[in-house]
Order: C-alpha cells, then sequence, then structure tokens
C-alpha cells in the first residue's frame, strides 16, 4: 500500500487577511481603543483577540484622496482608524464616473441598430485610450492592492457635503456583518493609516465583547432597524413611537457562514440529509413561536418533516417574514400550536426576532380583521410570500429543492430555459453576441432540472459575493436597476469577481485592438485582461436581447424572488 | 398565460379573421367585383409580412417586439394567408404552367412551415429526453473525442490480454461507426434498430471474450452508447437548423413568382 499523506487539518488562519501583520503591530493595535478595553480573558485560548488581530485584520497606508469604501459597494470588511482623518460623503454623494463606475446610459434606436455594421469585426475590440483615464478619478498599485483615488480632493471638498472622521473612529461595521451596502463613499484626506477588520473577526469580536455588540447594535437600530421594520407589511400602518418599542426589544441573529459561496457546490452534489445537517436550524418545527422572525439578509429554507426527511416547502429571503401563522393562532385560539415548518439558514441568514409578546401587544390588534386573515392563511407577513399558498402547490417539490440546493434562488435574472421548447437555435446566443463586442456573454450550457436548465448567464444576485473584494470598485451595482455591471474602463483583470462568482458566470477575456491584435501590458508583454460577463443588456434598448430573441418562448429571465411569477412561468 | 390560453386566443382571432376575409370575399363577388384581385392583393401582402419576420430575426438588438411575438403572428398570419390562398383559387388546382409552379411553391412553402412548425416542437422534447445537452457546433470535437477513447480502448485490451478479438471488431464494424457522425435518417424517425443492432454485434462477440477483455467490451459498448447519443443529437438538430434551409429560400422564390404573376394578371386584366 503506498504511504499515506497526512497533513495538518486546514485551518481557518492559515489565510491571515494581512500576511504582513508582524508581531509588533499587532501590539501597537492592541493598546488602540476598542481592542484596549477589551479583555483577553473573554476569548478562548484558541481564538485569542491577539490572535483575532493578527489574522483578521490589516493595517493599510492610504495617500490623499484614495477612496476607501464607495456608496453602493458590497463590504465584508470595517475599518478603524489608526492615524489621518477620513472624509465621509454626504447625499447626494459622488458621481457614478469619479467611482470608477460606468455612466449608464441608453442607445437609442439608430444607435443599437447600427451595431449591425458599426460592430468590429473581432470579439472583445476596445479602444484602449479609454484605459487613461479623465473623469476625475485614477488608478494606483498593482494587482495585488489597488486603489481609486480623486485627482482633485480640494474641489471634491468644495463641491460635496463631507463629514470628517479622526483617530479612533470606526466604520463600515453594519455593512460588513450584515452584508449589506455601504450607504457612503469615504477617502483619505491627506496620508491616513487604518486597521481593515474581516467580518470573521468582527462577528467573533461582537459574540465576546458585550460592548462592543451593543456599539454595533445601536448603531443598527440607529440607523436601519426602524425603516427595515416599516418596510415590512404588517407594521406599515404602525406610528413611529410603536415602531420605536418594536425596535428596542428586537433581537438580532445571525446564522451559518458568510463564505458559503466556497462550499455551496460540494454539498449539493452531497446527499440531501447531509446538505441539511450542515445548514443551522434557526427554529425547528414543533418549537413554541417565541418571536416573528424577520429576514434581514440571506436566505432560509422553510420545511417539513416527511417521516425521515425534510421537505423544502419554499425559500425566503430578505424582508420575509416566518412563524406569524402560529402567533397568531396562539393569540386567537386557547389552544397553542407550536412551530408547523422548521426555517434553516442557507448560507448565512440574519435574522430580527421581534417577540411574540411584543407582537401580541402592539401589532397583532391594530390589524383589520381580513388582513389577520389573510396572513393567517399564508403565515408569511410580507408581499413577496403572500402569494405562497398557490406557490406551494404550484411548483414542483423537486424544482424547489434543485434552486435551493444550487443557490439559484440567489438570483434576480436567473436565466432559465425550457428544454421542451428550446430549438437549440442559438438565437439568444447570437443576439447577446451582436450587442456586445461580438461575443456572448453567456453560455447556453449549465445544470439541468427535469425539462429545465439554468444557463451560465450572470444572475445579478441577491447577495452579490462578485462584488466582495473587487479593488477599484469596477464590478458594481447599477445605480438604474440594481443589475451587477462591470465598468470596463476601470476592470484591472485582476479575476477576483470571477474567482469569487459562486456559479462561475464571469469570464476573463483578453481583449483586443481594432485590427483584431491583442492589446499587451507594456511591462510585461502579456494580453490584458478582462471580466466579462452578462449585464442585462443595460445598454440596448428593450432589456435582455437573450430573451427577446428566443422565437418559442423558452428563455426566460427570472427573479427567484418572485416566487408567484416562477410558479407561472413554470405551470405555462 | 399558458400556452394552451394564447393557442386558444390566438384560434380564435384566426377564425375570426379568416371569417371576415371570407364574407368580403362573397360581398365583392356578389357585387360583380374581380374577387381574385381583392384575394390576390391579400395574398402578397400577407406573405410580404411573414416575409418580414426573417428580417425582425436578425433585428434583435432594436425594440420591435419580441421574436416570440412575431412568430405567433407568423404562425397564425400563414393560416390565414394558407385560407386566402385557397379563395383566390377558388379552391382548385392552378392552371397555366406559371400559376402551377406558383401553387406548388406556396404549397412547399406553407407545407415546409407547418413541418418546421412540428418540427420545433416535436424534436425539441426528444432531445430533451436522451443524452446530455449538447452545443450542435461542438458535435464534431466529441466525435473526434469518442474515436480517440475507443481505440485507446481496444489497443489497451489488445496489449493486456494479447487478444486480437476487439481490435478486430472495432475494425470490422465499429471503425467506420465512430469515423463520424452515422445514421442521420433512422435517428430523425427515433429509430434504434442501428444501436440495437450494434449492442447485438458486441453481445455476440462477448462469446469469445475472457473476463478482462469483457471489462474492455463493457467500456466499448458505452462509448457505443454514447456516439449514438451524440449522433442522434446530431440529426434532430441538424434537422431543426436545415428546414429553414428549405422554407426561406422557396419564400423568395415565390415571391418572385407572385410579382410576374402580379404584372400578368393586370396586363391581361381587361382594365380592372
Amino acid at each position: 500500500m503506498a504511504d499515506t499523506v497526512t497533513i495538518q487539518r486546514p485551518q481557518r488562519w492559515d489565510s491571515p487577511f494581512g500576511p504582513d501583520m508582524s508581531e509588533a503591530d499587532v501590539q501597537r493595535v492592541m493598546l488602540l481603543e476598542p481592542f484596549a478595553s477589551m479583555d483577553p480573558e473573554r476569548f478562548p485560548s484558541t481564538l485569542g483577540l491577539d490572535g483575532i488581530i493578527s489574522n483578521d485584520t490589516r493595517l493599510t497606508n492610504y495617500n490623499n484622496g484614495d477612496i476607501i469604501v464607495r456608496a453602493g459597494d458590497y463590504g465584508n470588511s470595517a475599518f478603524l482608524i489608526v492615524s489621518g482623518k477620513v472624509r465621509v460623503v454626504l447625499p447626494p454623494g459622488l458621481p457614478e464616473e469619479m467611482l470608477g463606475r460606468a455612466a449608464q446610459r441608453r442607445k437609442g434606436f439608430v444607435e443599437a441598430l447600427s451595431q449591425l455594421w458599426r460592430n468590429p469585426k473581432y470579439p472583445e475590440v476596445r479602444d484602449a485610450s479609454r484605459y487613461s483615464g479623465g473623469t476625475g478619478m485614477g488608478t494606483r498599485g498593482n494587482q495585488d492592492q489597488t486603489y481609486i483615488f480623486l485627482q482633485d480632493v480640494p474641489s471634491v471638498l468644495d463641491e460635496h457635503r463631507t463629514a470628517v472622521l479622526g483617530p479612533g473612529e470606526m466604520f463600515g461595521e453594519i455593512a460588513a456583518l450584515g452584508r449589506t451596502q455601504r450607504t457612503a463613499t469615504i477617502f483619505a484626506e491627506g496620508p491616513a493609516v487604518l486597521l481593515e477588520i474581516r467580518w470573521q473577526g468582527l462577528r467573533d469580536i461582537r459574540r465576546r465583547v458585550d460592548e462592543f455588540r451593543q456599539h454595533v447594535d445601536r448603531l443598527y437600530r440607529e440607523r436601519s432597524l426602524a425603516s427595515h421594520l416599516q418596510a415590512t407589511p404588517m407594521f406599515a400602518h404602525l406610528s413611529d413611537d410603536v415602531i420605536e418599542k418594536i425596535a428596542n426589544e428586537t433581537l438580532f441573529e445571525t446564522y451559518g457562514d458568510f463564505d458559503w459561496h466556497t462550499s455551496y457546490k460540494r454539498l449539493a452534489d452531497g446527499r440531501h440529509a447531509e446538505r441539511l445537517s450542515k445548514e443551522p436550524v434557526i427554529v425547528a418545527e414543533g418549537d413554541y413561536p417565541d418571536g416573528l422572525l424577520l429576514v434581514r439578509s440571506g436566505f432560509g429554507r422553510v420545511s417539513r418533516a416527511v417521516n425521515n426527511g425534510h421537505r423544502t416547502l419554499r425559500y425566503i429571503g430578505r424582508g420575509s417574514a416566518f412563524g406569524l401563522e402560529e402567533i397568531i393562532h396562539n393569540w386567537r385560539n386557547e389552544d397553542s400550536r407550536p412551530l408547523q415548518t422548521s426555517l434553516r439558514a442557507l448560507g448565512y441568514t440574519d435574522i430580527l426576532r421581534v417577540p411574540t409578546k411584543i407582537i401580541e401587544e402592539l401589532v397583532l390588534p391594530t390589524l383589520p380583521q381580513q388582513t389577520l386573515d389573510a396572513f393567517a392563511q399564508t403565515g408569511a407577513g410580507d408581499v413577496q410570500t403572500r402569494n405562497a399558498i398557490d406557490v406551494k402547490t404550484a411548483i414542483d417539490p423537486g424544482m424547489l429543492e434543485f434552486l435551493v440546493e444550487y443557490r439559484y434562488i440567489n438570483g434576480t435574472a436567473t436565466m432559465m430555459i425550457d428544454l421542451d421548447r428550446c430549438v437549440r437555435c442559438d438565437e439568444c446566443v447570437t443576439a447577446c453576441s451582436k450587442g456586445h463586442n461580438n461575443n456572448p456573454r453567456f453560455n447556453r450550457h449549465g445544470r439541468r432540472y427535469d425539462h429545465y436548465m439554468v444557463a451560465n448567464a450572470c444572475m445579478h444576485c441577491q447577495d452579490p459575493v462578485c462584488m466582495i473584494g473587487c479593488p477599484t470598485g469596477a464590478i458594481h451595482r447599477s445605480s438604474g436597476g440594481g443589475q451587477v455591471v462591470i465598468n470596463d474602463d476601470t476592470c484591472i483583470g485582476c479575476a477576483t469577481c470571477a474567482n469569487s462568482c459562486p456559479y462561475d458566470n464571469i469570464r476573463m477575456v483578453e481583449v483586443r485592438d481594432d485590427n483584431g491584435a491583442f492589446i499587451l501590458d507594456e511591462a510585461t508583454n502579456s494580453a490584458i485582461v478582462k471580466a466579462s460577463k452578462c449585464d442585462l443588456c443595460l445598454d440596448q434598448p428593450g432589456g435582455p436581447a437573450c430573451q427577446r430573441a428566443c422565437p418559442h418562448d423558452a428563455l426566460r429571465r427570472v427573479d427567484m424572488g418572485d416566487m408567484p411569477s416562477l410558479a407561472e412561468w413554470l405551470a405555462r | 398565460m399558458t400556452f394552451a390560453k394564447r393557442r386558444w386566443r390566438n384560434l380564435s382571432i384566426t377564425i375570426v379573421v379568416m371569417a371576415i376575409v371570407l364574407f368580403v370575399h362573397r360581398a365583392y363577388d356578389i357585387s360583380l367585383h374581380q374577387e381574385k384581385f381583392l384575394t390576390g392583393w391579400l395574398l402578397l401582402a400577407g406573405v410580404l409580412m411573414l416575409t418580414l419576420y426573417n428580417s425582425r430575426k436578425k433585428l434583435t438588438m432594436v425594440p420591435l417586439g419580441s421574436n416570440a411575438t412575431w412568430l405567433q403572428f407568423h404562425i397564425y398570419l400563414g393560416l390565414i394567408t394558407v385560407a386566402i390562398f385557397g379563395m383566390h383559387i377558388s379552391w382548385h388546382l392552378p392552371n397555366g404552367w406559371l400559376e402551377g409552379i406558383l401553387g406548388l411553391l406556396f404549397a412547399l412553402v406553407a407545407g415546409s412551415g407547418l413541418v418546421g412548425l412540428y418540427l420545433s416542437r416535436r424534436f425539441s422534447r426528444l432531445l430533451t429526453r436522451r443524452g446530455e445537452e449538447v452545443i450542435f457546433e461542438r458535435i464534431p470535437q466529441f466525435v473526434v473525442q469518442l474515436r480517440e477513447e475507443a481505440e485507446a480502448v481496444v489497443l489497451a485490451a489488445a496489449a493486456e490480454t494479447g487478444s486480437s478479438t476487439l481490435a478486430d471488431h472495432y475494425s470490422r464494424q465499429l471503425a467506420d461507426y465512430f469515423a463520424g457522425p452515422r445514421n442521420y435518417f433512422s435517428h430523425v424517425i427515433s429509430s434504434s434498430r442501428t444501436l440495437f443492432s450494434q449492442l447485438n454485434e458486441i453481445a455476440n462477440m462477448e462469446r469469445y471474450l475472457n473476463d478482462k477483455e469483457r471489462e474492455y467490451s463493457a467500456q466499448l459498448r458505452d462509448l457505443v452508447e454514447k456516439k449514438d447519443e451524440l449522433d442522434y443529437h446530431r440529426a434532430l438538430q441538424l434537422t431543426l437548423k436545415s428546414w429553414l434551409f428549405v422554407h426561406v429560400p422557396l419564400t423568395y422564390g415565390m415571391l418572385l413568382l407572385a410579382l410576374v404573376h402580379l404584372v400578368l394578371a393586370y396586363a391581361f386584366s381587361g382594365g380592372v
């Protein structure tokens, strides 16, 4: 028998966030607030505070004008100002071009038509002169560390309202812990040193340091919770005072793993029971409904036990509620009904738990009978799944499991092809190619369930993990419809997005000049590469060309959050 | 809207339009107008509109309604033009060589359209239910890959077992089969006779194999089945792509003859 190769089991800190953090750096950071006042005894020896600082943080030097975070980006880290100062751009914020994003412009009819004869002969042709800047911003650094910087900081300060943050102040915790969009752009004013803490470290600190948890929770309560509650249909009619009371009693809970995209493929091919066992149970069927659960971010699987297995009934996402049916029943009746279904975290799920007592006191008595009946019937206090009662019967359970297991539920424009209608004519591919530099932005290929295929096309995810880590912010959500798009001018070809995309829907392409020759890097003589993916024909009149081009109604860009529409399409 | 509902809606509209055309046609006839000029012009307009669909398919970058909507319009307008054509020729076979050819062309265009519609609905389902999804342009590449795998199997069998039975069978029965796409017509009519025959030959040969050779034979059998699936996909996809090469050129030929027919009809109309 051949010798067995043994290695140490890979650990979380095998790849530190900042490989250059020295012992001296760690000691220096330990002396800074809020770390200085944290009690190291609260951390286990295997996950000490110094270990977190050493492995989950990094010190970064910024120069004048360097953009630290951009409004609209998805972050997975928070920042502590060690020295220097930074400016927070207040609303309305900086123009899109200044943040390294493409200005959104839709082609006119004639311009769109002219693509027929004006498209270059070769695929992926670019005008190299566009890469020289000229939008009020520039880039510096290298493939490993690149920053966008504002070229004229004084004029930015003149023309935009800003606030100053100085040493010891922290920002970005809410976006990092909730994986929500950054709400403001922040740039360095003069040289500054910042400590960046990745979400894993933040989560551990939050879990063990009460003051830090209270600080983060207070920030969230102050900034976002009230608006989240007001956006929930069952709270929409309540006054600000009542909303505040509810907000004060609401608990924050996080389940699962932010890095779900790295492990889901392996799990998806395993057994159903094994997959379920890896999904943290938020509440189990049979539990007492001690609170109304509101999904703040991420997704949850609603399932019911069937003999030795669990059958998925539906999935819920941001803005959905869980447990209302039972709460209403128990409030109306003498008998106590436990939860009829289980809720599990798919990947990661952020939950707001509003205690049942609060719902019974402040919400249910104020709801009209008719509304109450509707909520009691569907068990969901939100618009998205209000039609869930029909959906449950309309979507084939196998299809539901398929969509959940492969996380296609993340898509807001998932390309689904009904193979029973598709004549394999590739009109969709040709149409895409005509609108995109003679190179289609998707592959008519992908996983199948029954006679449906989910093609390899960008799904414009609700949780766009591809956007995390883009050094220049080239991949971003469009300000118009929220589509995930890439600004070709500021993409540096680092492939961070392509490597992060869990669905392999971003490709790196070598770009050419008008003559078909590859554009080369003057330093290395290697071809310049750019990230390329479906942009949902944002610049074309009429929407996605693939869908419009299909003669047999076989292809549809499906918003997985809109289950009734999906069910209707599947049941054609 | 479900496909069934859409079908009923479109069919109802088509029947109503046909009834209106029939009514106007009768009214023209009763009022002693030359109704053939009415139906002739309607037919020409209808065919021209049907022809526009092909151009529309190429202009996907402009918002002119979806191709699916245009195809629905194309199908049902096509049915209406068939009815108008019937009225135009008074439901009799045309006489005269020009009219005869024109009528034949119309029948071929309409017939190929209906066949195409049937194939589109039937073959897409068949393709879904058999084998892996494969992109047409990549099939030759996969055929080469399968051939190389099959050759590697028989060579390995010969080298390891010292027997030439598998290699002989391959060169006698399978070399040609793996050389390129095969059995087009069998696949189009969904016949599995050729595959059955190939597998039967392998089964017969297995009588003369030892256990080790049988392992290789099983691999060869898998490759034969894979190749059959690939041929099946190629045959059906090729048919789905190529029926348009009948439908579209015939349409343009018919249009040209229709223009000649129009000129001649007016030239000999006696001043209508």
